[in-house]
């Protein structure tokens, strides 16, 4: 089935669409305004191509719609919104990173949310992002003694990841040329994801 | 309380049902959204080969693992074995990628593996050590993941591909994503070609639809009964061909000129010319998925020779002598300019359905016709009523 | 005595042409367009929000078609039910501050909201074809928004940012008003219904749950940026007791 593609060229449109839609169609669509021009190149036979005299230089413009894979509500609220925002949030933590380190490094990247399956999504869009880069990323997650988890569970947050991360330093988990990108949410009600980088057992949480 | 209990039951079990139902509903829309999104998520393996078959991550033929492929959360695996079919598919038909897929059921196994550091259980893929250890493995070294997402209206696509050695190095990355106002290429697994010429295709298709059409109509108008007519106008049947042209591709504005012709023994010969210009009201441009819907206005002249005319004469009621008088010699003629409104809803610039009101404004102060609809402040009656099936070519 | 006939047509059509006019009402459709559909993870009807002395200055910034007081006042009584302490202020086109409320302890965090108008459509062909019908036909005048919301710490350090647009497509007249008020009372259901005002309360809750949960946000990133260090006590302010 053909995805709904809502495009209205506003000053031509006879019946605006939108009219037909009921509140939760409406809330399911992420649009964006695009000029006559950009528009007809992007979406060849559904906008016509503009008048000559808006190619020299004339505005007209477009509202163009598209509907979101997954409608609201199918995905916990939380889960919906780091997911939706996925590349950006995790693009520019990778960033700031990369940016930490030798390019020499071995990154390991693992990630904490309470939801499993969106914490690999996250931890794979990371590695992901890092070997685009061009650093050396490595898919396995440094994991630490059952003993040393046991105990970092009953540490407080600001205290857990700097322990952890000397830890693994110290025990040989995390070798000198080798660094872990850490991504998590640090609330429950929070809708961003924070970054810390465990270099040389040093922890630094990213800006 | 036995009817406290029984209805407490009674409420137990519609609540039952309700959820059984909210479930169903919600597994059903999961499943169209899945049928949604294979489409784009096969588009975005299509260009992941492609660019692979233009730069393959391999210098000779190497032997790789699928070791997964991971949906958008909250979709089902349905739509998994779909995309791994299409991947291995594609791969076999492309051997300049370099890929070759291994067979590896152990690698995506769970794997026991106890050793100084204590038992450890992961997938195979992710301790390739155990996987040698225990002489399961297939000989590959290299393994592919598969993770598509769902971001809003966009599908991402990260692919990457990871040796099987104890550093498990990602050696290979590509991140692709495509949108759902983007529609699906639909490319040729054996010959696979980029975007851009994937796009030209699409636009070629586009622009073989021409600007301008033959439309071949079939109808048929009724009118409305006079209040002091002695007998009713039989329903025309009209076969009609003309000629049709839009401004733009986008065919929101056409323009038609149609010769028409109906005749039925013993009643009338009429021959009709009309124009119609039609407005697109769905959107600003035709879909070529769904119907479109577009209003028009027209005008004609209508000619009839015959019987069945008298009832459009406009001077006096026909008399029993004229409606039985069979001479042909002195057979009522008209001539009458028509105007129409209406509406078509026409799929593919194919075929369409056509209805429409028409007024004879020589007939407005007669009562010989009567009036399907009247528009109260400017008093315009319209006496016929039809509807048309039209095949375009 | 009775009128004349002519002069009774006149009246019928005086009294029809009025009663056309009372009824004649608006129907305006919201339709969040970047941002503001997206889901958050913040119930703002919860008072303990940020119970914990989160002190915000709100600094709404003027814009065509928005009314930067009101704008700042409604955040205010949105961010305070939810437990903060706010004070607020409006600054003019000329780049000054108008009324700031008096601020007694220095805000831990500024939230900017840059407001505007992005693009206005008024049919004049419509509007006249909406005359000429006496309203059958809608006038359609459409408005899309845009707002742009940083929001820092006491040290100008960007903590959140976030950029929302909205459209609101406002049809007048009599044949749409009634179609619609007519399907509003027997078909739809109220959360659907689009007589009357429900399309400014659905974008207030849009607007203000996002601004909280984007202050929500911000506190954390400061929690985290400062290692979770617990936050200094704010000032007491001169004059009170020790």
């Amino acid at each position: 089935m053909n995805r709904a593609l809502l495009l209205c060229a506003l000053s031509s449109c006879a019946i605006d669409t939108l009219a037909f839609k009921t509140k939760a169609e409406r809330r399911n669509l992420d649009c964006q305004r695009l000029s006559d021009v950009e528009a007809a190149a992007r979406y060849p036979g559904q906008v016509p191509p503009p008048p000559a005299k808006e190619l020299a230089g004339g505005v007209g413009d477009v509202l163009a719609c598209s509907t979101r894979y997954l409608e609201t509500g199918e995905r916990p609220n939380r889960d919906e919104a780091i997911l939706s925002s996925l590349s950006t949030q995790v693009t520019e933590l990778a960033d700031s990173a990369g940016a930490m380190a030798p390019q020499t490094t071995r990154w390991h990247v693992d990630a904490f949310y309470p939801s499993l399956p969106v914490a690999q999504k996250i931890a794979v869009a990371a590695r992901t992002t890092l070997a685009q880069r061009g650093f050396i990323v490595s898919d396995r997650v440094p994991t630490l003694a059952a003993g040393d988890v046991a105990f970092l569970v009953t540490l407080p947050q600001s205290e857990v990841y700097r322990i952890a991360c000397a830890r693994s330093f110290v025990t040989e988990v995390l070798g000198p040329d080798e660094a872990l990108l850490g991504l998590m949410i640090v609330d429950p009600k929070e809708t961003q994801l924070h970054g810390g980088v465990c270099l040389r057992g040093e922890w630094r949480w990213l800006p | 309380m036995r009817a406290a209990l029984l209805f407490s039951l009674v409420s137990t079990v519609a609540f039952a049902e309700e959820v059984d139902l909210n479930a169903k509903q919600v597994e059903l829309l999961r499943a169209e959204v899945a049928s949604d999104v294979q489409l784009q998520a096969a588009e975005l393996i299509d260009e992941l080969v492609y660019g692979w078959t233009k730069e393959s991550p391999f210098d000779v033929d190497t032997g790789v693992v699928l070791a997964g492929v991971s949906v958008p959360v909250s979709l089902g695996t349905g739509l998994e074995a779909y995309l791994e079919n299409h991947v291995a598919g594609l791969v076999v038909k492309n051997p300049k990628t370099h890929v070759q897929f291994v067979h590896c059921p152990a690698c995506s196994a769970w794997v026991v593996h106890s050793g100084a550091k204590g038992t450890v259980v992961t997938r195979g893929y992710d301790d390739p050590e155990a996987l040698a250890q225990a002489g399961i493995s297939s000989g590959a070294k290299h393994a592919l993941f598969l993770d598509f997402e769902a971001e809003g209206a966009s599908l991402v696509l990260r692919a990457r591909i990871t040796t099987l050695e104890p550093s498990l190095r990602i050696v290979s990355a590509r991140t692709l994503s495509t949108a759902t106002s983007t529609p699906a290429m639909l490319r040729d697994g054996a010959k696979l070609t980029s975007v851009a010429e994937a796009r030209k295709e699409y636009l070629d298709a586009l622009g073989g639809r021409g600007l301008f059409l033959v439309p071949v109509r079939v109808g048929i108008r009724n009118y409305a009964s006079g209040t002091q007519s002695t007998t009713n106008a039989t329903p025309f049947l009209w076969v009609s061909a003309g000629f049709e042209a839009a401004f733009t591709q986008a065919r929101a504005w056409t323009a038609s000129l149609n010769a028409a012709f109906s005749w039925l023994p013993q009643s009338h010969v009429a021959v009709m010319a009309q124009g119609r210009i039609s407005r697109l009201l769905t959107g600003s441009a035709t879909s070529l998925t769904w119907p479109d819907l577009y209003a028009f206005v027209g005008a004609g002249v209508l000619f009839g020779q015959g019987r069945g005319m008298l009832i459009f004469r406009t001077s006096q009621n026909p008399t029993i002598d004229e409606i039985l008088n069979t001479s042909t010699n002195n057979e009522p003629r008209s001539t009458l300019g028509i105007l129409t409104i209406g509406a078509e809803l026409r799929v593919k610039n194919r075929i369409s359905l056509i209805a429409f009101l028409e007024t004879l404004p020589a007939l407005e102060n007669e009562d010989n016709i009567g009036t399907y609809v009247t528009i109260p402040l400017i008093n315009l009656r319209f006496q016929s009523f039809g509807v048309e099936v039209s095949f375009c070519f | 005595m009775a009128l004349p006939l002519h002069q009774r047509r006149a009246v019928k059509i005086g009294l029809a042409a009025v009663a056309i006019a009372m009824t004649t009402g608006c129907v305006t459709v919201y339709q969040p367009l970047v941002g503001l559909q997206r889901p958050i993870a913040l119930d703002p009807q919860t008072p303990t929000n940020f119970t914990d002395n989160t002190r915000v200055l709100v600094r709404c910034h003027p814009g065509d078609g928005v009314e930067a007081d009101v704008l700042c006042r409604n955040v205010r009584s949105s961010l305070s039910k939810q437990g903060a302490t706010v004070t607020t202020e409006v600054v003019r086109p000329s780049g000054k501050v108008a009324a700031p409320d008096r601020i007694e302890t220095p805000p831990q965090f500024i939230i900017d909201i840059t407001s505007k108008l992005i693009h206005h459509d008024d049919s004049a062909l419509l509007s006249l074809l909406c005359i000429a019908s006496f309203t059958l036909i809608p006038a359609v005048e459409e408005w899309t928004f845009g707002q742009e919301i940083r929001i820092r710490d006491a040290q100008g350090f960007l903590l959140a940012q976030q950029s929302f647009q909205e459209r609101f497509v406002e049809s007048f007249g009599l044949g749409v008003w009634a179609l619609n008020g007519i399907i509003d009372l027997l078909i739809r259901p109220k959360s659907e219904q689009v007589t009357g005002d429900g399309y400014k309360e659905e974008f207030t809750r849009d607007l203000h749950g996002h601004l909280a949960q984007l202050l929500y946000n911000a506190k954390v990133r400061a929690r985290v940026m400062n290692s979770f260090a617990p936050e200094p006590s704010a000032e007491k302010p001169k004059g009170t007791a020790p």
